[in-house]
Order: C-alpha cells, then sequence, then structure tokens
C-alpha cells in the first residue's frame, strides 16, 4: 500500500477527466460466413489469409501477432483496459487474434472477420480515422471484402451495416450529470442519435462516464459521423467546464457537493452491499470535487478514508481493485499509463 | 419532463418498469410506453451482464411476420429467419439478400437512408464512376433526340457502348 499511496493526487486541480476516442471499422471478406456461422475450418482460413497479409505488410512495419487465447490472462486484461479489445473478448478469448501497434490494430475473428481500430486521448477523431483508413486501404488491396453498392459493407449486425463504423467517445461529465440528472441526459443524447452506454457497454450510466457512439451508419458518410461527434464531444467538453466553473464560484452549491462527498463515502464505508454504480458514483463526485478544488484531501473526507474504503470494498477482489484503479486513472486522480498520441 | 419509450423510441413513456439485482436494489428503470408494457414479455426486459443488451433483445420482440418470410432461409450459410430474428445477427454476405425485406423492416427506423453514402472499395469506385457516366451519357442522348441532334446522338451512342463494354 506504500506503493500506492504516493500516487493518488498526482493532478494539479482544475484539470478534466480524460476523455477516451475509438474508431473502429467492421469488415468480413467475401465468400466466408461471419464470426457467428463460420465453422473451424473457415476460421483457421481467415487465420492463414490475414497471417499472410501480417507477414508481407504489417510485421516490417512492427505491428505485434496475437493469438488471444494463448496470452496470460493480465495481458488480456491490459489489452482491455488500453481499449484494444471489449469485454467479451476478455471473457472469450477463444479463436480470436489481435494485430497490433501501439494503439492501432485489427482484432480478429470477434462479431466480424476484422476490426480495425485505433484509440486515442482527446477528440483527434480525424487522425485516428485517418489511421484506421491506411489499414483498412492496405487490407481492401489484396482481399476483397463483403461490399454491396446498395448496403455499403456488410456486417454480421445490421445495425453497422454501411460504413461499418463505431465511432465512440468516452467522457467524464460529473457536474452536467448532477445538475441535469443522468435519466435526462441520457434521453437528450438518444434524441441526438447517439447511442450511450456506460463503460462496461452495458445500459445505464455508472460513475458519471457516458461512453456515446454513433447510432448511424447507413445512409451518412464516415467525415459526416466523425464531425457530428467531434462537434458533440467539444460541446460537452465546454458546458462541464461552465458547469463546474459555476460550481466552483458558488459557495452554497460547493459545500453541497462537499457534503454529497462525504455523505456517500461514509454510506459507503459502513454499508455491506454496494452495488458498482454506488462505488463508481462516489468516485466520480470526489473527483469532481477534487478537480475543481472544492474539495482538498486535507478537509472533510479525507485521504486515508478515501484509502480505507476502497480497500474495504475491494478487499480480495483483485477485478474490482483493478477496475477502480483504472477509473481513477481515468479521472486522472492517480497516475498511470497513459494513452499517448501516435 | 417527458420521456419517450426505451423500447420503440416514439410513444410517451408512461410506465416506469423496476428491475432489481439480488439484493434488491434498483439496477436500472425502464420507462416504457403503454403499448410496449403490454405487448413485450418481461424477460425481454431483464438483461443482465452476461446476456444480451437491450438493443439486441428488442430482435426478438413479437413482430408481425408474414408466414413466408419466417420459414425463409440462407442457403449458403443456414442461417434461418428465426435466427435472425432472435439474435440480430446475419450469418454470411448472402443473407442480406435472402432477408432483404427483413432488414429493411428493422433498419428503416434507425437509419437516416437505405443507401449507402461512405467509402467505397477502389476495385468498386470504378465501376461506380462507369455506371454514373452511362447514366449522364443516357441523359445527353436523350436531349440530343430531343434537340433533333441525331449526329451528335449517334457519337454518345458509341461512346455509351465502350463505357458498357467496360461493365462486362
Amino acid at each position: 500500500m506504500t506503493i500506492f499511496f504516493p500516487k493518488f493526487f498526482s493532478q494539479k486541480p482544475g484539470e478534466l477527466s480524460k476523455v477516451i476516442s475509438r474508431i473502429s471499422l467492421s469488415r468480413n471478406i467475401e465468400g466466408i460466413p461471419f464470426p457467428n456461422r463460420a465453422t473451424s475450418i473457415w476460421i483457421e482460413d481467415l487465420k492463414q489469409r490475414i497471417r499472410n497479409l501480417y507477414q508481407k505488410f504489417f510485421a516490417p512495419k512492427k505491428y505485434q501477432w496475437v493469438q488471444l487465447d494463448t496470452v496470460p490472462n493480465n495481458v488480456l486484461q491490459r489489452f482491455y483496459y488500453q481499449n484494444l479489445i471489449p469485454r467479451e473478448v476478455l471473457e472469450d478469448p477463444s479463436n480470436r487474434y489481435l494485430i497490433y501497434s501501439n494503439y492501432k490494430g485489427i482484432l480478429i475473428n470477434y462479431l466480424d472477420h476484422l476490426q480495425i481500430f485505433s484509440v486515442t486521448t482527446g477528440l483527434d477523431l480525424n487522425r485516428i480515422y485517418q489511421d484506421v483508413n491506411k489499414l483498412d486501404n492496405i487490407i481492401e488491396k489484396n482481399i476483397d471484402y463483403a461490399f454491396s453498392e446498395e448496403w455499403g459493407f456488410l456486417t454480421s449486425h445490421v445495425n453497422k451495416v454501411g460504413t461499418g463504423m463505431d465511432l465512440s467517445v468516452t467522457i467524464h461529465l460529473p457536474a452536467l450529470s448532477l445538475l441535469y440528472g443522468e435519466n435526462r441526459f441520457i434521453q437528450w443524447m438518444t434524441d441526438k442519435n447517439l447511442q450511450v452506454k456506460n463503460f462496461r457497454g452495458e445500459d445505464g450510466v455508472i460513475g458519471h462516464i457516458y461512453h456515446f457512439s454513433n447510432l448511424h451508419s447507413l445512409g451518412v458518410s464516415e467525415w459526416q459521423i466523425i464531425s457530428d461527434l467531434k462537434k458533440f464531444g467539444c460541446t460537452l467538453s465546454k458546458w462541464e467546464k461552465q458547469v463546474r466553473e459555476a460550481l466552483k464560484n458558488n459557495p452554497p452549491r460547493s459545500r453541497e457537493l462537499e457534503e454529497t462527498v462525504m455523505i456517500k463515502g461514509r454510506q459507503l464505508y459502513r454499508s455491506s452491499h454496494f452495488s458498482l454504480k454506488d462505488i463508481f458514483d462516489f468516485l466520480s463526485v470526489w473527483a469532481l470535487a477534487w478537480q475543481c478544488g472544492i474539495f482538498s484531501p486535507r478537509k472533510g473526507l479525507k485521504l486515508l478514508e478515501v484509502r480505507q474504503i476502497l480497500q474495504k470494498i475491494w478487499g480480495n477482489d483483485s477485478s474490482l481493485k483493478q477496475e477502480c484503479l483504472n477509473i481513477l486513472r481515468f479521472f486522472r486522480v492517480i497516475s498511470g499509463e497513459e494513452l499517448y498520441d501516435v | 419532463m417527458i420521456m419517450k419509450c426505451e423500447l420503440c423510441n416514439d410513444k410517451i413513456a408512461s410506465i416506469v418498469f423496476f428491475v432489481l439485482d439480488k439484493e434488491e436494489k434498483i439496477e436500472k428503470k425502464l420507462y416504457l410506453c403503454e403499448f410496449c408494457a403490454n405487448t413485450v414479455p418481461v424477460s425481454c426486459l431483464v438483461t443482465n451482464q452476461n446476456q444480451k443488451p437491450l438493443h439486441l433483445k428488442k430482435f426478438s420482440l413479437p413482430k408481425e411476420t408474414d408466414k413466408n418470410t419466417s420459414r425463409l432461409s440462407c442457403s449458403y450459410c443456414l442461417t434461418s429467419a428465426k435466427d435472425f430474428l432472435e439474435s440480430g445477427l446475419l450469418g454470411c454476405a448472402h443473407c442480406y439478400g435472402t432477408f432483404q425485406e427483413l432488414i429493411r423492416d428493422f433498419i428503416i427506423d434507425k437509419q437516416p437512408e437505405l443507401i449507402h453514402r461512405g467509402k467505397v472499395p477502389v476495385r468498386l469506385f470504378r465501376r461506380k464512376k462507369i455506371k454514373r457516366d452511362i447514366d449522364q451519357m443516357k441523359q445527353t442522348y436523350q436531349r440530343c433526340l430531343e434537340e433533333e441532334n441525331y449526329e451528335q446522338a449517334s457519337g454518345v451512342v458509341r461512346r455509351l457502348k465502350k463505357l458498357e463494354s467496360y461493365l462486362r
């Protein structure tokens, strides 16, 4: 714990939490059934074709080839926390492969034959699209994709047909959530034709972290999706900053937030039953109060108390501990591995 | 505040459906309209981490499909219409031809248009361009006929034949 302790509060107050953007293009190869219907012979064929392509084009560029069911669980978890693989692949890595270099790469045999992806911190969506587009062009020159002029790129899930693009932005919006209420905020985002999930890919928001992605993929171009989401993400960041400023400059509101943090923290410490939402909502408001400079670790709910609460929560559950640390890293409350711009 | 139904996303929600976890704490709330609350089976609304998310569950909602459609199956990957309706997943590229009508019904409200407007693979881009040129040529040919400019029309026909030969 002595190592963990100084890592806390590595950030200067006033900074916002991380914003993580991920772009993925779903592609299937012509003539091969989609992964949900492909037999082991087809999967072997798919693997061989992509492996040949990897050796010819990607290996010289220092991309790594990983057979996901042969790597240790801690490596898989690292891939998951780096947003390289989704939760479903972490839980079932069999017959799945990953080609990656830094934060871009290709996931093979997940929902579609290929998921070409790139991840970054911030909202530089144009750059990450260029990254995936380059990879897509290399593959397309050598392998025929399942494509129809009417439907576009054919995907196993009809909701992604067309561009096959899934562009998601993960953003921490505690101030806006407290101001408008989570449900109202989710409804508003849904009305803007966005799909809202939590960072675990489930319905309902936890820790005031919104993971929103494009709902439309047919009838719109890739650049239109990018421009709409970028504009939306920037607007949200701006509003969050404005609400935080207002919160900081309004003493009764600041006190209210400070009390909320203390009440939530103590409830969590005393309670024997708590959900993941309870934990992450507490960490979220605690991070907000601290980031706004309202709630210093020397005052009220002290650092030591937070540490005790966290220790009690995760107990011997190492995966919960990992999730909590990951969230604190996302809030930039503890230092850790940062996504760097490629 | 007016909430829309989370299932049909159309009518105004008037019923709140609470999903409780093992400790009887509220895991999530679902805002439903009267129609969805009466027609959707409860099992479709309850999801946990190991189950499919709600948007996939929507595919298993009772839907009025005629008998011929529900008997359809893809001759290439053997995916049946029932499989598709239950999971929302297609088995291969040929399924798009087989279940064309069903797919249209599913995505007509979800997508702005039912025609691809994005990137096109290079091998098809040329083909698409030729088709566009042919359409333009046909319009020019019609205009020439209307203007009784037969000399230019014959030239257009020659170019049209040449372009059409590229597509074969």
